[in-house]
């Protein structure tokens, strides 16, 4: 209901607003505090007036009443008997003490408001002359007691006596309405006094019932005005703060100081908003946009451009160290393939001389026949073994740099065919038991790779063993996406610190000169395994047996598609 | 039947293994006169001259290193295959290759077989014995 006055009010700072309210109170009170001054002031002085002039007056009058009716009672009693005390009293009244009453009487009444009383006075003290000459003539009359046994005397002075009477009569009714008058006023007086505190406290009543009006109007127009507006503003900045909304919406359209916080307020917001943005644009990995600085003091601002320049830089180096692993892995890469071809190539090559040296060896031996004895022949099937070794050695390189993960024809291969497979190849003899388990896994891979790598881990575990029953064990594991398979003998066991030189190639851990012992098998086993991305281990102790571990992708569904 | 004579070439650039060929014939008294060429090239040219001057000398037999200079034995046998007088040529490879590769290769071009040469004297007479006894076995158009 008051949308209208507010729209006005919202025209005016709050700072014009509250200094006009306070002017108003001030101007209020101040009214107010001079109303009740002067009212003050004019009963006080109605006060003053009755204590100083009306009372005394009073008084006066009554005192000059009584001296009245004195003289009348005293002149009354010495008309009819002697009292030489009377008679002194009543002289000393008639010569001085009356006239001081009276004057006083007519002095104090000089108000315009006693002008009634005044006249009174002259008027009554014109009567009471003539009382008092009488008064006198009974004082000269009768002057000692001798006088009050004269019976014409007597006669006389009570006469006189009665004439005064017949004036006092009147005389004495002046007296009391003038005496009337004078209380009249007097109330009349006492009830302006009254009138006016009167006022005053109405007024006080007024002026507090005023101050609470307009105490709780200013309370409710503040409220509404300004705390209400606040509370929103900060329950917004609020959820600004705790990032819930990005956007500062006010309904409030105001001019005054509240406005100019909203405006700022939703200056904050938009700062938040862009900023935001920037940020997120910056967080897709845009480094090129522009972060707008609010001042040249915008330390959010200078933030962002610091962390997207940061970031900039990181992607650069990160991209640049990408390209550089791309170079050097292709490079590797490369390098592998050249490596094996060379090994292909040198072995292939070193063969056919190879070769011409045993065939001349043969026939060197066949053209001396039993001409050659002794140590000599001897060295001559040294030789030839020596060469054979070398054909074998080559062969195994030939294997070596051949063998990995063939990229064609990957598919799904029960493992225990495999396993039938290699020892039908093998073909081991009757004193060795191989176990394996009746259900074993389906791996995906080359069924040559694969065969190839359990070809190596069962012949190796049969070839090293001299005991009478050799066992072979094989078991496996599921290992997340891989299967990990495990092939335990009984044979004499591998000191842990040979565990990882047995994969290397031609590392063997038997004497040199043993052509059926290369050791060529487990480093081909282990590069094939390393390709699909598996790892080979062992667990082994001197005179305790050994068990081989490698691990070969399971048939994963992905793999197939 | 067994004195019809027929001509074998040698294609082989390793004199050593020339010889070992020669001491194997010896041993085995293969009396089939033995052609030598140190190439692919040579060969194909001594077998068209042979082949447009005295075609009843034309080896029906060849024995063909793989790893050759100037033209390797693949390659003389794609030349062979396309050639219209020759292509009906049997081939044997005998080479220290090892490689599928080369075996599916020699294959896709219908050798007679291929054989890798042993290391010891005594089995490459026992082969060549074999290879003898085969193409004696064999009959040959005239």
């Amino acid at each position: 209901m008051f949308k209208g006055i507010f729209n006005r009010l919202y025209r005016i700072n709050i700072g014009t607003r509250t200094a006009f309210s306070f002017l108003a109170v001030v101007i209020v009170s101040l009214f107010f505090s001079v109303a009740a001054l002067l009212l003050l002031e004019y009963s006080k002085k109605i006060d003053t007036k009755i204590s100083d002039k009306y009372r005394p007056v009073i008084s006066a009058l009554k005192d000059y009443q009584s001296q009245i009716e004195t003289t009348i009672l005293l002149s009354s009693d010495i008309s009819s008997q002697y009292n030489e005390k009377k008679r002194r009293v009543l002289t000393k009244q008639l010569d001085r003490t009356y006239n001081e009453k009276k004057l006083t009487v007519i002095g104090m009444s000089q108000e315009a408001s006693m002008e009634g009383i005044r006249l009174n006075v002259i008027e009554i003290d014109g009567k009471f002359q003539k009382i008092m000459e009488k008064e006198r003539a009974i004082l000269a009359l009768m002057k000692g007691p001798e006088d009050y046994n004269d019976k014409e005397k007597l006669r006389v002075s009570r006469l006189i006596n009665d004439e005064i009477e017949i004036l006092n009569n009147p005389l004495s009714a002046k007296l009391e309405e003038t005496s009337m008058e004078a209380i009249y006023i007097f109330r009349k007086l006492e009830a302006q006094k009254y009138a006016s505190y009167r006022t005053l406290s109405y007024l006080l009543v007024v002026m507090i019932v005023i101050i609470i009006v307009v105490s709780i109007f200013s309370i409710y127009i503040t409220q509404e005005t300004i705390i209400k507006p606040i509370k929103e503003i900060s329950g917004i900045l609020d959820e600004l703060s705790e990032g819930k909304v990005l956007t500062f919406q006010s309904e409030v359209y105001r001019n005054d100081e509240i406005g100019t916080m909203i405006e700022s307020a939703k200056k904050v917001a938009a700062g938040f908003k862009t900023k935001t943005e920037v940020a997120n644009a910056i967080g897709k990995g845009n480094y090129l946009i522009n972060v707008p600085l609010l001042s040249k003091s915008d330390k959010l601002g200078k933030a962002l451009v610091e962390m997207r320049n940061n970031l900039q830089k990181a992607k650069e180096t990160e991209e640049k160290s990408r390209l550089e692993l791309q170079e050097y892995t292709a490079i590797l890469e490369k390098k592998n393939q050249e490596l094996d071809q060379f090994a292909y190539v040198a072995s292939h090559d070193l063969k056919s001389p190879l070769r011409g040296i045993h065939n001349l060896t043969d026939w060197i031996q066949e053209e001396l026949g039993d001409n050659l004895q002794g140590a000599s022949l001897g060295y001559f099937n040294m030789l030839k073994g020596r060469v054979q070794r070398m054909e074998s050695l080559i062969n195994a390189l030939l294997k070596y740099a051949r063998s990995g993960k063939t990229l064609t024809e990957q598919r799904i291969l029960p493992s225990k065919d495999s396993i039938i497979h290699v020892l039908k190849r093998i073909n081991p003899p009757n004193n060795i038991a191989i176990y394996f388990e009746e259900t074993l896994p389906t791996v995906f891979g080359n069924k040559k790779d694969f065969e190839t790598v359990l070809y190596a881990f069962i012949t190796n575990a049969i070839k090293h063993n001299e005991k009478a029953d050799r066992i072979v064990n094989i078991t496996f594991k599921e290992q997340g996406s891989e299967i990990a398979f495990c092939i335990t003998d009984n044979g004499p066991g591998i000191e842990q610190e040979y565990h990882q030189k047995i994969f290397g190639i031609f590392q063997t851990l038997n004497r040199k000169d043993e052509v059926e012992n290369l050791g060529a098998g487990l480093a081909i086993a282990r590069k094939i395994i390393v390709e699909y991305g598996g790892s080979i281990w062992l667990e082994s102790e001197l005179g305790k047996g050994a068990s081989f571990y490698f691990t070969w992708p399971k048939d994963n569904v992905t793999k197939l598609v | 039947m067994n004195e019809k004579i027929i001509n074998i070439l040698l294609i082989e650039d390793d004199e050593v293994d020339v010889m070992n060929v020669k001491r194997a014939f010896k041993k085995n008294n293969i009396t089939n006169p033995l052609v030598v060429a140190n190439n692919g090239l040579d060969a194909l040219l001594y077998l068209r001259k042979t082949q447009h001057e005295k075609p009843s000398e034309l080896p029906r037999i060849i024995l063909l290193d793989l790893n050759m200079p100037k033209m390797g034995g693949i390659e003389f046998l794609k030349e062979l295959r396309h050639d219209e007088h020759l292509k009906n040529l049997s081939v044997f490879i005998m080479t220290t290759s090892n490689e599928d590769r080369d075996k599916i290769d020699a294959y896709n071009l219908n050798v007679a077989g291929y054989i890798l040469k042993p290391l010891s004297m005594d089995r490459f007479i026992e082969a060549v014995s074999t290879l003898n006894n085969y193409w004696k076995l064999c009959e040959f158009p005239d």
